[in-house]
C-alpha cells in the first residue's frame, strides 16, 4: 500500500507522540529526545498544512477550469512521474542553494570580519552598499543582471548567459549568484553589527592590553563569542534565499524546486491557469520546508554547542 | 551620541520623504494624464518633424505622434517613462496602478499587524499551553518558503486571474508575515512583564485593558511604529514578486499581436499580453516575455518604482528604530 501525504503526516505525528510517552518521567532521556520530537511535530504539521492548502487550491482550480496553455518544455517538465520530477528538481535546487548559501556565508562573514578588524575608512562604504542590496527586491537584481548579460553580449558578442531553461554551469552560476546577493548583504550587516557591538567590551580591551593585534582579537575572540548570533543570522539569510528560489528559477527557467512548484500550482508564463498537479506541489513544498526545518534544527544544535549559555535553557525558550 | 543619533534619524527621514515626494509627484502626474494614453493601444509613432518611426515599447523620453491600430493618428504625446508593448504610457499605467497596489499593501499590513499583535500576546502569555501552541504555529509558518505559501493560499482562495480578490491576497500575504510582528509584540510584552513597575501594577490589581493601556501600550507603540514600515516594504516587494509569478490582482489581460523590432532582438512579429487595468504587480507579469525580446524599459520601470517605494519605507523604518533607540538613551 502506498502512503499518501496525510498518512505520512500522521505517521510522523504518531512517532512524536510515542517518543514523548517514552521520554515522559525520564528527564535525562527526554533532554535528548525533545529536539527530535519537536522536529517530528514540525514536519508533520508542515505536511498536513501543505496537504490541506494544496488540495483546496487544486479543488478550487478544478472548479474554475483551465484557461492557460503550457509551453511544450513546461509540459515535458511537469508531466513525468511525480517521484522523478521531485528528485530531479530537488537535485538541481539543492545544488544552487548550497552554492548560494556557501557564498553568503563566506562573503558575508569574511566582509564583516574584514570591516570590523581592518577598520579602514574606505570599508565604511560597505555598510550602506549592503543595506541597499538587502533592500533591493530579488526581481530587480535578477532583471539588472539579465540586462547586463544582454549588454555584454551586445557590446562584445560574448555570451555570458545560458539560454532560458538550460541547465549548465553558466546557468547554475547565475541562479546561485542572484540567490546569494541579498542573503550575503543581510548576513554581512547582521554579522558586522554583532561583531561591532562586542568590540567595546572589556574582554576585547583585555585582549588588546595583552598585546594581541586588532585582527587577532576579532578573529580569535569576538567572532567566536558571537558564533551563536552569526548562526542565527545565517539561518535568516538562508530562509530568505529559499523563499525567493521560486522567483529566480521561474525567471531563468531553471527547472529546480521553485519553477516546477509554480508549474505544479497551475501558473503559466502566459498568465492563465494551467493544470494543477497536487502530488508534485505537495512534494515540492514539503521538500523545501523540510530542508528549512532540518537546517534550522541542525543550526539550533550547533548554536547550543557554540554558546554554553544556551545549553541550560529549555527548548522553545 | 544622542546628537549623532538624532542627526542620523533626521537624515533617514529626509531621505525617505524625498523619495516618497518624488514618487508621489510622478504618480500624480501619471494619474492626471488623459486616460487615453494609458488605455488605448498605439501601433506605432513618428517623431514630430522627422521621418523617424518608433514602434512600441517606446523607450524613455520618447516624444512622438502616435497612431491607432487602424492607422488613424491619435495625437502627439511625451512618453516620459516609455511605454509597454501596446504603446500605452507607463507613467499613466503606473500612476493608475499604484493606487490599488498601495491599498492592498495597507490592507495586508493592517491584517498582519492585527494577527501579529494577538499572536504576540499569546506567545508572551503566562499559560504554558497557549504559549507553546502559538510559538509552534509561528515555527510552522517560518518553516514554509514564504513565496510558495502565499501563492498556494491565494490560489486556493482564487484560482484564476479573473477571480482574484483583495481578500485572497490579504489572507495569503498576511499569513507569511505576521510572525515578525508577533515576535516584536511578544518581546515587548515579556520585557514589560518583568519590570518592577509592571509587577507592582499587577499586584495592585491592574488587569486587562487598563493594564494594557497604561503599561504595555506605551512601549508597544514605538516598537510597532518601527516595525510597520518594514512590513509595508516587505508586502510591496511581495506584490512585485507575486506579479512576476503571474499572481496579481488586476484580472486577465488581452492578447495583442505586435510587430517586433522595437530596438530589441525579438522576432519580426510576436504576441504580448496587455492588462486593461494593471496594478504594480501585474505590470511586472509579462517580464519573461519582455526579457526574451530584450525590451527592458517596460519591466524595469515598474520594478524600479516598487524598489524605490520599498527603499523609502525601509529608510523610514530605520529612522523609527533609531528614534526608539534614542528614546531609550534618554
Amino acid at each position: 500500500m502506498r502512503l499518501g501525504w496525510l498518512d505520512w503526516a500522521l505517521v510522523l505525528f504518531n512517532a512524536a507522540l510515542v517518543l514523548t510517552l517514552v521520554g515522559s518521567g525520564r528527564p535525562r532521556l527526554w533532554r535528548r529526545l525533545r529536539r527530535f520530537v519537536s522536529l517530528l511535530v514540525q514536519a508533520a504539521g508542515v505536511l498536513a498544512v501543505t496537504w490541506f492548502v494544496v488540495t483546496a487550491a487544486a479543488a478550487s482550480a478544478a472548479r474554475a477550469g483551465q484557461s492557460g496553455i503550457l509551453t511544450p518544455a513546461d509540459t515535458a517538465l511537469i508531466s513525468r512521474a511525480p517521484e522523478i520530477v521531485l528528485r530531479s528538481a530537488l537535485e538541481l535546487s539543492l545544488l544552487t542553494l548550497a552554492l548560494a548559501a556557501g557564498t553568503a556565508a563566506l562573503a558575508g562573514l569574511g566582509g564583516a570580519i574584514a570591516a570590523v578588524s581592518l577598520r579602514r575608512r574606505r570599508l565604511v562604504l560597505l555598510s550602506p552598499l549592503a543595506t541597499l542590496l538587502w533592500v533591493a527586491p530579488t526581481f530587480l537584481i535578477a532583471l539588472l543582471v539579465q540586462e547586463l548579460q544582454a549588454d555584454i553580449f551586445g557590446v562584445t558578442g560574448l555570451r555570458v548567459a545560458a539560454g532560458f531553461g538550460e541547465v549548465n554551469a553558466l546557468q547554475i552560476f547565475w541562479v546561485a549568484f542572484i540567490l546569494a546577493v541579498r542573503p550575503t548583504a543581510y548576513f554581512f550587516q547582521s554579522a558586522r553589527a554583532a561583531l561591532d557591538l562586542d568590540t567595546a567590551t572589556e574582554y576585547v580591551r583585555t585582549a588588546r592590553a595583552k598585546g594581541l593585534s586588532w585582527e587577532e582579537v576579532v578573529r580569535r575572540h569576538v567572532a567566536r563569542a558571537n558564533a551563536a548570533l552569526l548562526v542565527t543570522a545565517w539561518l535568516n539569510a538562508f530562509r530568505t534565499m529559499t523563499g525567493s528560489a521560486p522567483l529566480v528559477e521561474f525567471l531563468f527557467g531553471y527547472p529546480g524546486l521553485g519553477r516546477v512548484l509554480i508549474l505544479a500550482l497551475g501558473l503559466t508564463y502566459a498568465g492563465g491557469a494551467g493544470p494543477v498537479h497536487p502530488d508534485v506541489a505537495i512534494g515540492l513544498v514539503a521538500s523545501l520546508a523540510l530542508i528549512l526545518i532540518l537546517i534550522e534544527a541542525a543550526l539550533g544544535y550547533l548554536e547550543q554547542l557554540l554558546d554554553p549559555r544556551l545549553r541550560v535553557l529549555p527548548v522553545g525558550a | 551620541m544622542r546628537r549623532q543619533l538624532r542627526l542620523r534619524v533626521s537624515l533617514l527621514v529626509a531621505g525617505a520623504l524625498t523619495l516618497f515626494g518624488a514618487i508621489a509627484t510622478l504618480l500624480l502626474i501619471g494619474q492626471m494624464q488623459a486616460a487615453q494614453w494609458s488605455r488605448d493601444i498605439w501601433i506605432e509613432g513618428v517623431k514630430p518633424g522627422t521621418h523617424d518611426f518608433v514602434t512600441p515599447p517606446f523607450p524613455l523620453f520618447t516624444y512622438a505622434q502616435v497612431f491607432h491600430t487602424n492607422g488613424v493618428p491619435g495625437g502627439v504625446h511625451y512618453f516620459l517613462l516609455g511605454s509597454d508593448c501596446g504603446g500605452r504610457d507607463l507613467l499613466g499605467l503606473i500612476g493608475r496602478g499604484a493606487l490599488p497596489s498601495l491599498e492592498l499593501v495597507a490592507l495586508v499590513v493592517i491584517v498582519r499587524s492585527l494577527v501579529g499583535v494577538i499572536a504576540g500576546f499569546l506567545m508572551a502569555s503566562g499559560v504554558a499551553g497557549v504559549r507553546l501552541l502559538s510559538r509552534g504555529m509561528g515555527r510552522w509558518v517560518a518553516g514554509f518558503p514564504y513565496l510558495a505559501l502565499a501563492i498556494i493560499v491565494i490560489q486556493a482562495l482564487s484560482p484564476t486571474p479573473a477571480q482574484r480578490t483583495p481578500l485572497a491576497f490579504a489572507v495569503g500575504m498576511a499569513l507569511v508575515g505576521w510572525r515578525d510582528v508577533a515576535e516584536v509584540t511578544a518581546g515587548v510584552v515579556e520585557r514589560v512583564r518583568l519590570q518592577p513597575y509592571s509587577e507592582a501594577a499587577l499586584a495592585l490589581g491592574s488587569r486587562g485593558v487598563t493594564y494594557f493601556r497604561r503599561h504595555v501600550l506605551p512601549h508597544l507603540r514605538p516598537a510597532l511604529a518601527a516595525e510597520l514600515p518594514f512590513q509595508a516594504s516587505s508586502v510591496l516587494v511581495l506584490v512585485g514578486e507575486l506579479g512576476f509569478l503571474q499572481v496579481f490582482l488586476g484580472g486577465a489581460g488581452i492578447l495583442l499581436q505586435v510587430a517586433g523590432a522595437g530596438g530589441g532582438a525579438g522576432p519580426p512579429s510576436t504576441f504580448c499580453v496587455l492588462a486593461p487595468h494593471p496594478d504594480l504587480g501585474e505590470l511586472l507579469s509579462p517580464a519573461r516575455y519582455y526579457i526574451q525580446q530584450a525590451w527592458w524599459t517596460p519591466v524595469l520601470v515598474p520594478a524600479l518604482v516598487i524598489a524605490l517605494l520599498a527603499l523609502g519605507f525601509e529608510l523610514l523604518g530605520y529612522a523609527m528604530r533609531l528614534r526608539d533607540e534614542a528614546r531609550l538613551w534618554r
